[in-house]
């Protein structure tokens, strides 16, 4: 006899694609990647920076403007395509701040923020497609919390690890 | 041509008769070999052997890929305990410390998911990640290679602390890609953001332990660690630098690692480690000796 290989029941699986609900959620996602980028866009104008650290902030930047493009090719005409007033109330403050080191807390701050918005959107997310690009995400927004404290000078692990929040 | 080669009679010689009785001798000896056991349809077995063993039915469902995860997280806090003990990680102490306790809640957390969707707990580490990776790079750095008919020996590693910081790097950076790679495979999304939580966890601990090896290395470059030619030494093989942020998006592809001291050439062992795969999961018959 050969050896089976089955995958689950069909019928326990989730959808690929997209539920309705799903749109929603991805919505509020693209909309607070797009006030990320918008952040990022004050902060960078609003200090001098070093080459090194304009290098991280401008790749940061891009970052989150490629992150709302890909939600948005998964939304297609459902895509909100505007900032999260929310998102942008909250942080605006300490990233137009013209002190360097404040910038790069704020956008710690504002990158753990958007880890745990995406945590939240992922425990609700039904279809596969729209929570592995969530998590995708995530998984780089937790990194880029890592380089930024070690941008601003921080040594000590918990910093690092983003354990001191 | 020959008119006549169509129409001579052709004649039964005493070779003829010998051969065709040799024939009929070995079918009617094959016919009794087979006879008895063979249904119509199916293809006869010639000689007494055992028959094929019966291997079980796999099914690649939750239970699975969460044994799965935990085995993975479970190699891991054994091979960076390896690491410590041995003396190669003294410079990353307090951080690996701190990382094998992760890898090790991350292992139960990923253990009560199993048992949650009606699986067992798998408290082992993963046979095919120890067995055809760590295994194999830990013997590399500490004892080399020894000689074989077509190659000469290979020395312990040239910079133990250098291929076991990598391979801290490299376990990390697998935690982290597992975890994410299983978002896409479990059914509940609860068990979704707990296994990101964790892979989150482990990113950030590939990118503190990039920016150990590679202070500034926040992006992807060319520079690598080079050993030049040396006396009668080859030059070895560079090795890459790891990045804090080596991609855009969370990525899910192969992580090389390269390290021991090369051989005869100056090659090193390189490896790629990757998420788990069907040779690689902890199926529902398999057991935690």
């Amino acid at each position: 006899m050969n050896t089976q290989l089955t995958h689950a029941a069909a019928s326990t699986m989730p959808p690929l694609k997209p539920t309705a609900e799903d749109l929603a959620l991805l919505a509020g996602a693209q909309e607070a990647e797009l006030a990320a980028r918008d952040l990022y866009d004050a902060g960078i104008a609003a200090t001098s920076w070093s080459d090194e650290q304009a290098t991280l902030m401008v790749t940061m930047r891009e970052a989150h403007e490629s992150y709302a493009q890909s939600l948005g090719a998964m939304l297609g005409v459902k895509a909100p395509g505007v900032a999260s007033a929310d998102v942008t109330a909250a942080h605006e403050g300490g990233m137009s701040s013209a002190d360097a080191a404040a910038v790069l807390a704020a956008a710690g701050e504002l990158e753990a923020a958007l880890v745990s918005a995406h945590l939240g959107f992922l425990g609700q997310l039904v279809a596969v497609d729209g929570a592995a690009l969530v998590a995708s995400i995530l998984m780089a927004e937790g990194r880029h919390g890592t380089a930024l404290a070690a941008l601003a000078g921080a040594t000590d692990l918990a910093a690092l690890l983003g354990d001191e929040a | 041509m020959d008119q006549n080669m169509n129409t001579t009679p052709r004649t039964l010689d005493r070779r003829s008769l010998l051969r065709i009785g040799g024939l009929s001798v070995t079918a009617a000896a094959l016919v009794a070999a087979c006879g008895g056991q063979t249904e119509v349809g199916e293809l006869g077995r010639v000689g007494n052997g055992e028959p094929n063993p019966a291997l079980p039915d796999v099914t690649v469902d939750d239970a699975a890929r969460l044994r799965t995860s935990a085995s993975i997280e479970t190699s891991i806090a054994v091979a960076l305990e390896t690491m410590l003990a041995k003396g190669w990680l003294d410079a990353h102490t307090e951080a690996v410390t701190e990382f094998v306790a992760h890898h090790r809640a991350a292992a139960d957390a990923c253990n009560a998911m199993a048992v949650e969707v009606g699986g067992e707990a798998w408290t082992c580490g993963n046979a095919r990640l120890d067995s055809a990776y760590l295994d194999v790079i830990l013997h590399r750095i500490e004892k080399g290679a020894e000689a074989t008919d077509a190659a000469a020996a290979i020395e312990p590693s040239d910079d133990p602390a250098r291929d076991a910081a990598n391979l801290v790097w490299a376990l990390e950076e697998l935690s982290a890609e597992t975890c994410q790679a299983m978002v896409a495979q479990v059914a509940s999304a609860a068990h979704r953001v707990t296994l990101m939580e964790l892979g989150v966890r482990s990113g950030r601990q590939a990118a503190t332990t990039a920016l150990a090896i590679n202070p500034g290395g926040y992006l992807p470059s060319d520079a690598v660690v080079e050993v030049p030619a040396e006396g009668d030494s080859p030059a070895q093989t560079p090795i890459p630098l790891p990045a804090a942020l080596p991609s855009t998006f969370g990525a899910l592809g192969a992580i090389t690692y390269i390290g021991g001291k090369g051989d005869e050439n100056g090659v090193r062992l390189k490896l790629n480690f990757e998420t788990p795969s069907l040779n690689s999961m902890v199926y529902s018959f398999d057991t935690c000796a």
